[in-house]
């Protein structure tokens, strides 16, 4: 399977007709759209996902005992705190929004600025945040093997036991079981014409006219590629208040000068349950948010009708939200 | 030895050692060769699908990012299946390999930054190209309104060429549609007209400035030399591979070889073990039968022994014997002497018996006789009254009686002697036998009553002793021989010789003391006596086997012989014999047979 490189015209063939192939794969039952359906079942390993979620409710990973990723990401507030900015331990507050926990596994990096590769990746940073869980791995593995329960837990699903890698790919697991198929959009593109109302189906074609699905597309709606925050427009120029660190985005992972203000693109699946809305929580209201991706990222002038069909359109993003395996009563 | 001995295991540990080293060396891990080459083809298989999404999504002919973000994963796995491999590992033959995976990682990097930036580029593009008709739509319906049909059609002319520039955008197009924007101008018109057509222009100017650089990122992106950099890392690690073959099946032969070897070093070893071992067997065998003749040699030597001993006990006994034959026979001579004498005088005796005879006879016929003459009578009477007067005046009846009788005491002393002789010899009894040992010196002094008369007196001090078992005849030998010693101990100094014979009891023991004021012994002398053939007498006086005899005899019945000795002083010899011999009687009778 050699390619001969410097002869993209040769590769272009090549990718036609592999596309067509799987051009028609995607066809398939489902409407051709930019937006696909979340699957309806993921392959989990039930016991780690289980063993996850006791580690996500655990307050144990916090240096004080105070704080568990649940704090941030409260499953019965759709994997947020709804908070503009997030409190850590001993009541720091972070500089950023905590996005939602839920449909995390789906998206292509972690965290705003896409640093980490993986949800596992992604999970050992806020332990050892000063400003978030402000622990360590000594501290946490002891503590967690100080536990019969947990001893017993790592023991049935990983033959090292405790260590940093299990915990955090317990957690992962349990991630990603975090995700919301079915939902009523879902159904939609599965060929169920009613069950989106005509607004809503305008919605979504207004979200695809008006450029919003260049970047929100795919079955996270967003999640899957890295855009400039202010594409038409400086949004930063525009905000009120200074430019903050967190707000360079990606180029704080590459450096780069052209990556500055570039920010993962955020999965809009349970973007109707999780306000504020961007990195620095600024858009208080969904349809706040709609203003200004129209004003900075769209350049575009949208009427309040097509706004407020859009905003209905986003609502019937969000499927089922029951977390597998541990339900949010569990928390400790 | 010891030392020896772990060296030899040393070297045996060493020579497994080396055949363990020889055969991990000549053994090559094909399984991660394969695995990792197939993993580099995933790689390309990855690279070529990633290829294809990102020219997919350039071509607008993929609806989202999902496809081409879904490389991700795959790639990932991949790249970190390749870091955990035998391509990094840190050893200098992988150098190469090494330098060119860490190129290709660095390869794959940097096109994900170009994926991503295309990404990121081509999403606000495609923004603005979907906008485009819908710009055109309400900028050509205001026109229409304000009738500037003029405008509409530059505006056809500057989209048609924007859709061009979209599919196959090139610097000259680039400027041509600048050129056309700027003339796109409203001086008067509405508020609408005047920001639709910013909009469009923000839009268009948007897709100008980035669809060059997007198709270029595309381009790059998809003409970075990862393919040809993973053909490179798998020559590399092919010719690594080849190497790697090349150098065990070096090691493979060299095993072979050394196993060879070791195989012929252990033949080698086991033919010598055998042989030697055959050996030892051999020397073991004529050992068994050196030992078995030894043994038959050893009984026939021991035999001979025993006989010569027996013999020499004998001819002892006999030279012991006839030694005394002098002595007895002068002893028996002197009573035969006399009785000899005493009967020829009583022959004489009977001569004048018989005339005395004769005379009565005739008287007794004259008597009988018719012409008897008185004088004849008378002359006969007289003639026989003459005659046994004369045989009472030479008190021959008297005489004749007392020298029968001298003659009966002197048969009888040869007779005892004989006797004693007879019993001394034993030659009958030389079975064990319950024995007096004062008995026994008694009939030995008899015996050697010659060898002493002369020399020295004899004071016997017998105790009162029980009986021992023994053999009479041997013990009787040993005192013929110590007493004929001390008697020629005593024969050679001047003073008058005293033997002193002592016996009792004494604890388990009977003891018989021989105590002499003879010449005495040296302590060299007495160190040697007991040896056989040791002697002091001159030559033809002696065998020198007597005092060893005599030591081998009381040691036979378990019995002790001491001497105490001063030259000049005398001699003094102890014997002990246990009373009770039958703790171990058996084994004492078999040795006794083997002396006797």
């Amino acid at each position: 399977m050699r390619t001969d490189c410097g002869c993209p015209i040769a590769l272009l063939v090549w990718a036609l007709l592999l596309g067509g192939v799987s051009l028609h794969g995607i066809g398939g039952p489902f409407r051709d759209e930019p937006v696909k359906p979340l699957p309806l079942t993921l392959q989990l390993n039930d016991k780690k996902v289980y063993l996850g979620g006791l580690l996500f409710h655990d307050r144990r990973l916090s240096r004080n005992n105070t704080i568990a990723c649940v704090n941030c990401h409260d499953l019965q507030r759709a994997g947020t705190d709804h908070q503009r900015f997030s409190t850590g331990i001993f009541g720091n507050l972070g500089g950023l929004n905590s996005p939602t926990v839920f449909n995390a596994g789906f998206n292509f990096r972690q965290f705003w600025d896409g640093r980490a590769e993986t949800l596992e990746e992604q999970a050992r940073e806020p332990i050892q945040d000063p400003r978030e869980m402000g622990s360590n791995w000594g501290e946490v593995i002891e503590k967690l093997r100080a536990d019969d329960q947990y001893r017993r837990f790592f023991r049935a699903s990983y033959p090292e036991g405790i260590t940093p890698e299990t915990v955090t790919n317990a957690i992962a697991e349990f991630e990603r079981s975090l995700y919301t198929p079915n939902s009523r959009f879902d159904q939609y593109l599965r060929g169920d014409a009613d069950a989106i109302t005509p607004d809503e189906k305008r919605g979504y074609e207004l979200f695809k006219s008006y450029g919003c699905v260049s970047c929100h597309q795919g079955m996270n709606v967003g999640g899957n590629m890295f855009q400039k925050f202010g594409v038409m427009k400086n949004y930063f120029k525009e905000r009120k208040g200074k430019i903050k660190n967190v707000d360079l985005g990606r180029y704080n992972v590459t450096g780069n000068e052209q990556d500055k203000y570039y920010f993962k693109v955020p999965s809009l699946r349970l973007v109707a349950f999780t306000p504020p809305y961007f990195h620095d929580g600024s858009a208080k209201t969904l349809r706040e948010a709609v203003d200004v991706m129209f004003e900075f990222q769209l350049g575009r002038i949208g009427s309040e009708a097509d706004k407020n069909n859009i905003v209905k359109f986003l609502k019937t993003l969000a499927g089922n939200m029951r977390a597998r395996g541990v339900s949010a009563n569990d928390a400790k | 030895m010891m030392r020896n001995k772990s060296s030899h295991s040393m070297l045996v540990v060493l020579a497994v050692l080396v055949l363990i080293v020889l055969y991990f060396k000549s053994g090559v891990d094909g399984h991660e060769y394969f695995q990792t080459v197939s993993t580099i083809r995933d790689l390309q298989r990855i690279d070529a699908d990633w290829n294809a999404q990102i020219l997919r999504t350039g071509l607008a002919l993929n609806k989202n990012f999902d496809p081409l973000a879904g490389v991700l994963p795959r790639l990932r796995q991949v790249k970190q299946k390749l870091s955990k491999s035998e391509l990094n590992k840190p050893e200098p033959a992988l150098a190469d390999v090494s330098r060119q995976l860490s190129y290709l990682m660095q390869l794959l990097k940097q096109k994900e930054k170009l994926v991503e930036s295309f990404k990121s580029g081509h999403a606000v593009m495609r923004n603005s190209v979907r906008f485009l008709p819908n710009a055109e739509q309400q900028l050509l319906t205001i026109a229409r309104e304000y009738e500037l049909f003029d405008m509409v059609e530059r505006m056809r002319g500057v989209l048609g060429r924007i859709y061009t520039f979209v599919l196959l955008p090139n610097e000259e197009l680039k400027q041509n549609i600048i050129d056309l924007m700027g003339r796109l101008q409203v001086s008067d018109g509405s508020k609408d007209l005047i920001d639709t057509l910013r909009m469009f222009k923000n839009h268009a100017q948007l897709i100008l400035d980035s669809n060059i650089e997007n198709k270029k990122k595309m381009s790059e992106a998809v003409s970075m030399p990862t393919a040809v950099a993973a053909d490179e890392l798998f020559n590399l690690y092919d010719k690594f591979h080849g190497a790697r073959l090349a150098r065990a099946e070096d090691y493979r032969l060299a095993l072979i070889t050394y196993s060879s070897l070791m195989v012929v070093a252990l033949v080698v070893i086991g033919l010598k073990l055998r042989s030697s071992y055959r050996a030892l067997n051999d020397a073991n065998v004529s050992l068994q039968y050196a030992n078995d003749t030894l043994e038959q040699k050893v009984g026939e030597r021991t035999r001979k022994l025993r006989d010569s001993q027996s013999q020499l006990v004998q001819s002892e006994k006999m030279a012991a014997i006839g030694q005394m034959v002098a002595g007895v026979a002068h002893e028996i001579n002197t009573p035969l002497g006399y009785v000899g004498s005493n009967v020829e005088i009583i022959g004489d005796v009977l001569q004048s018996l018989e005339a005395v005879a004769v005379d009565f006879h005739r008287f007794a016929e004259l008597m009988q006789s018719d012409d008897a003459d008185e004088e004849n009578i008378k002359k006969q009477m007289d003639s026989i009254h003459e005659r046994v007067l004369a045989l009472k005046e030479n008190e021959l009846f008297e005489e004749s009686r007392s020298l029968i009788k001298d003659a009966r005491y002197g048969l009888k002393q040869i007779n005892e002697i004989v006797l004693n002789l007879k019993e001394f010899s034993r030659m009958d009894r030389s079975k064990e036998d319950e024995f007096d040992i004062n008995e026994g010196l008694e009939q030995t002094l008899k015996i050697a009553y010659n060898s002493y008369k002369h020399e020295a007196e004899i004071i016997k001090e017998f105790g009162d002793v029980p009986n021992i078992r023994c053999f009479p005849s041997q013990v009787n030998q040993v005192f013929l021989n110590l007493i004929t010693n001390a008697a020629h101990a005593v024969s050679q100094v001047d003073r008058p010789g005293i033997i002193r014979i002592a016996t009792g009891v004494q604890g388990d023991s009977v003891y018989i003391t021989i105590r002499d004021n003879g010449i005495g012994m040296t302590e060299d002398v007495q160190q040697r006596i007991f040896e056989p053939f040791y002697t002091t007498k001159d030559v033809g006086n002696g065998t020198g086997l007597g005092l060893s005899i005599t030591h081998a005899i009381i040691q036979e019945h378990e019995g002790k012989i001491k001497l105490l000795s001063k030259p000049g002083v005398g001699s003094n010899f102890l014997i002990l014999f246990p009373i009770d011999r039958h703790a171990n009687g058996a084994q004492a009778v078999e040795k006794q047979e083997m002396i006797a």
